[in-house]
C-alpha cells in the first residue's frame, strides 16, 4: 500500500474531527493578538528612540554655542539600539538589556549603561517571555500539534481496531510513521501559513526573515511529531497517552528551562550588579580622595609659554585616566563572571528545544542576548573613541572648531554580519539533534506496536 | 492452507499451548472449542505473527507466520470478536482503506461495493459512518475484505459472541459461503451447536492442548456437548 493512500485516509479521518478548525481557530486569534502586541511593542521602543534622538539633537545644537570656548564640545550622545526589520515576532531579551546608553565623554566607563544594569541570558526570561508570536510558536504551537496528533496510535489500540489494521501485510513503524506525517501536514501547514501571515502582517516582512521564520517553525513542529510519535509507540490507552504529551509539554517548555537555569546558577552563580555598583563606587571615592591628596601636596607645574589649553585641563584628563585604570579590574572581573555564566546558558539552551526555538526566534528578531552584547562593545568603542578625540586635542593644543563640531561621529549600531545566521543554525541544528533522538527512541520501540 | 506443528507457547512459566498440531485444508473449517484460556485465541495470535512460538510451527501456505508475517497476512484474513472499523468513517470508505492496507489491486468502487453486497450489507449502509453500524454489520464488512482479499484463510475469534441468532445464522451462512469457495478457516468459539453444524472438523482445547479432534460429520449435537463437558470436567 502506497504511503498517499494512508496519509489520505488519515487527513480525511482528522477533517472529519470537528476539532481541528477550532484549534486553528484559536491559533488564529492567539497568534493575531500576539503579532499585534509585538507590533505594539516594536511602536512604542521606536518612539521612545525618536524621543531620545531628539533630546540627542538638542542638546548638541545647545552645546554648539561652547565651541571655542572649551578645550573640545563633546554633548552627551545617547546610542540606540534599534529593532531589527523582524521585531515584532519577538520581543524576547529586548528589555532586559539596555537599548540605549549615556556617552559622556569625560566620564568614567560605569555611567555608560548605568540605567538599566540587568541580568542577560535567563533561560527562563527566555522560555516564559511575553505574549509575543514567540511565545504563540514556543508555547501553543506545540499544544496544537500534540492536541491533534497524541492520539496517533492509543485511539485505534483503544477501539481495537489495530487487530484487524496490524493483521494486514504491513509495518507498524511504517504506518504509524505515515499517519504522523499526514497528520503534522494537516495540523502543521496551516498553523505555519497562520504565522507567516501574522508575521507579515504585524511589519515583519523580509521575505529572507520569514522563510528562516518557516524553517524554524518546521523544525519545531517536526520535533513535536517526532515526540507524538514516540507516545504513540508505548501508550496504547488515550488517557494514558494524553497525560503523557500534557506531561512532557510541561517538563520541555516550562520545567526544564527553569531547572536548567537553577543548575545553572548553582555552578555558575550570576555576579551581583549591586556589589559591583558599591565596590565601583569605594574605588572611584578611593582615587579621588588619592588625586585630592595628591594635587594638595605637589601643586602642577605652570609652563611657560603657557600652552593654548591649559594644563588643569591635562590634569584633569590624567586624573580621569587613573580613575578609569582603578576600576578596570573590578569591571573586568565582572564582566567574566558574567561571560562565564552567560557561556553556561548559551551551552545548556542547545539541550533544551524550546529554549533553543525562543533563542532562533530571539536573534531573527534581533531581541537576542548577542545582539545587545554587540551594542554595548559598540557603544562602549565609541566612548573611547571620543576620549581619544579630547586627548587630540590635548595633544594638539588647538582646540576644537566649529567645523570639527559638525563633523563630529555619530553611533550607528553595526549588525555583527554572520551571527544571525550562525546562531539560528546552532538552534536548528541542536533541535534535529533531539528529533533524531526521538525518533531513534520510537524506532527502538517499534517491537511494540507489532501487536494489538 | 493452515498447519500447526507441535506448536508451544509459553509466556514465562505458564504454558499458554502445549504441543497443538493440525492442519486445515482449503475448504475446511476447524473449530477450536474450549474454555477460556484454554489456549484458542493463542493459536490465532500465532497464526497472525503476533507472537513468537517458544517452539513448533505455524505455518499459511507452508509460510512461516512469525518468520514471514507479511507474506502470510497477505494470504489471510482475520475477524475478531469485535470487528473495530474507523467510526467516523463509511463502511465502504472502511473497506477501501483496509483493502488498501491488503494491498489489494483491483479496488475499483463497484468491487468494493459488490463485496459489501456478498457480504449482507444492504446497499443504503454502505455511505453510512460505521459509528452507526450494529455489531453484525461491522462483522460483514469483516466478511467483505475477506472477499475483496480473496483471502485463502479465515481466522475466525469468536466471530458470534454478542450476536442476536438471526445475525449469527447469517454470519454463519456467509462463513459457509466463504468454505465453499475453497478458503481454509479456522474458528475459535464457545458456540458448540454452530461449530457442530458448519465445522468440518473439530478440535476441543483444554489448557493449552488439543485433547481431541473430532470429525464433525460423524457426530451428533448431544454427542459433541456430552464430550466437550467429559472434557472440561476433567481439567476442573
Amino acid at each position: 500500500m502506497s504511503s498517499l493512500s494512508i496519509a489520505g485516509h488519515e487527513i480525511r479521518r482528522l477533517l472529519r474531527d470537528r476539532a481541528l478548525p477550532v484549534l486553528l481557530g484559536l491559533l488564529v486569534v492567539l497568534a493575531a493578538y500576539a503579532a499585534w502586541n509585538g507590533s505594539a511593542w516594536v511602536g512604542q521602543r521606536e518612539a521612545a528612540i525618536s524621543l531620545i534622538n531628539a533630546e540627542e539633537q538638542d542638546a548638541r545644537d545647545r552645546s554648539r554655542g561652547f565651541v571655542g570656548k572649551a578645550p573640545s564640545v563633546l554633548p552627551r550622545v545617547q546610542p540606540v539600539l534599534p529593532p531589527g526589520p523582524m521585531a515584532a515576532l519577538s520581543i524576547g531579551q529586548a528589555d532586559a538589556y539596555p537599548y540605549t546608553a549615556d556617552v559622556v565623554a569625560l566620564g568614567d566607563r560605569s555611567q555608560l549603561l548605568r540605567h538599566v544594569w540587568s541580568d542577560i541570558g535567563n533561560p527562563a526570561v527566555q522560555a516564559a517571555g511575553r505574549f509575543d508570536l514567540a511565545f504563540v510558536i514556543v508555547f501553543l504551537l506545540p499544544l496544537v500539534i500534540l492536541a491533534t496528533t497524541f492520539d496517533l496510535w492509543s485511539r485505534e489500540c483503544e477501539r481495537g481496531i489495530t487487530a484487524l489494521v496490524l493483521s494486514q501485510p504491513i509495518a507498524a513503524g511504517r504506518l504509524i510513521a505515515v499517519k504522523a506525517l499526514a497528520r503534522g501536514a494537516i495540523v502543521l501547514l496551516p498553523a505555519l501559513a497562520i504565522i507567516i501571515a501574522v508575521a507579515a502582517g504585524s511589519g515583519a516582512t523580509r521575505p529572507s526573515g520569514l522563510a528562516v521564520l518557516a524553517l524554524i517553525v518546521l523544525a519545531y513542529g517536526s520535533f513535536w511529531l517526532a515526540l507524538a510519535v514516540l507516545i504513540g509507540c508505548f501508550a496504547r490507552r488515550t488517557t494514558e497517552a494524553a497525560i503523557a504529551a500534557g506531561a512532557l509539554w510541561l517538563l520541555i517548555v516550562v520545567m526544564a528551562p527553569s531547572l536548567v537555569l537553577a543548575a545553572v546558577n548553582l555552578m555558575v552563580p550570576p555576579p551581583s550588579q549591586m556589589q559591583l555598583a558599591t565596590a565601583l563606587k569605594a574605588q572611584l571615592a578611593d582615587t579621588a580622595r588619592q588625586q585630592q591628596l595628591r594635587h594638595a601636596a605637589a601643586s602642577p607645574a605652570t609652563r611657560s609659554p603657557a600652552p593654548r589649553i591649559a594644563d588643569a585641563v591635562r590634569v584633569a584628563y590624567a586624573d580621569l585616566v587613573q580613575a578609569d585604570q582603578a576600576i578596570a579590574p573590578l569591571i573586568a572581573a565582572h564582566t567574566e563572571a558574567e561571560d562565564a555564566r552567560r557561556q553556561a546558558l548559551d551551552r545548556a539552551r542547545l539541550l533544551l528545544p524550546s529554549v533553543a526555538v525562543q533563542d532562533a526566534l530571539d536573534r531573527l528578531a534581533g531581541s537576542d542576548a548577542d545582539r545587545a552584547l554587540a551594542f554595548q562593545q559598540q557603544v562602549l568603542a565609541y566612548w573611547h573613541a571620543r576620549r581619544q578625540l579630547h586627548k587630540d586635542y590635548l595633544d594638539r593644543d588647538v582646540p576644537q572648531t566649529l567645523a570639527e563640531y559638525d563633523a563630529l561621529p555619530r553611533f550607528e549600531f553595526q549588525d555583527t554580519a554572520g551571527a544571525l545566521q550562525r546562531g539560528v543554525l546552532i538552534d536548528l541544528a541542536a533541535l534535529a539533534v533531539a528529533t533524531l533522538l526521538l525518533l531513534i527512541a520510537a524506532w527502538s520501540m517499534r517491537r511494540r506496536l507489532a501487536t494489538p | 492452507m493452515l498447519t500447526a506443528t507441535h506448536l508451544v507457547k509459553e509466556h514465562g512459566t505458564h504454558r499458554a499451548l502445549d504441543d497443538v498440531s493440525f492442519t486445515v485444508r482449503p475448504g475446511e473449517i476447524f473449530c477450536l472449542l474450549g474454555a477460556n484460556g484454554a489456549g484458542k485465541s493463542t493459536t490465532i495470535k500465532l497464526f497472525l505473527g503476533f507472537l513468537e512460538p517458544t517452539s513448533g510451527s505455524a505455518e499459511v501456505d507452508g509460510l512461516s507466520a512469525w518468520q514471514q508475517p507479511h507474506e502470510v497476512r497477505r494470504r489471510l484474513l482475520y475477524i475478531p470478536e469485535n470487528v473495530a472499523l474507523y467510526d467516523e468513517l463509511t463502511g465502504y470508505e472502511n473497506l477501501d482503506y483496509f483493502a488498501r492496507l491488503a494491498a489489494v489491486e483491483q479496488r475499483s468502487s463497484a468491487r468494493l461495493k459488490d463485496a459489501l453486497r456478498s457480504a449482507g450489507l444492504a446497499p443504503e449502509a454502505f455511505g453510512r459512518r460505521v459509528g452507526l453500524y450494529s455489531k453484525g454489520m461491522r462483522q460483514k464488512v469483516g466478511i467483505a475484505l475477506a472477499i475483496i482479499k480473496e483471502a485463502r484463510a479465515l481466522l475466525l475469534d469468536e466471530p458470534t459472541s454478542g450476536l442476536d441468532p438471526t445475525a449469527s445464522a447469517e454470519f454463519h451462512e456467509l462463513i459457509v459461503r466463504q468454505r465453499d469457495r475453497g478458503t481454509a478457516i479456522l474458528m475459535a468459539t464457545h458456540d458448540l451447536f454452530r461449530a457442530r453444524e458448519v465445522a468440518t472438523t473439530i478440535g476441543l482445547m483444554q489448557a493449552g492442548r488439543l485433547c481431541r479432534t473430532l470429525d464433525a460429520s460423524t457426530i451428533t449435537a448431544n454427542d459433541l456437548e456430552s464430550l466437550y463437558l467429559e472434557e472440561m470436567s476433567r481439567s476442573a
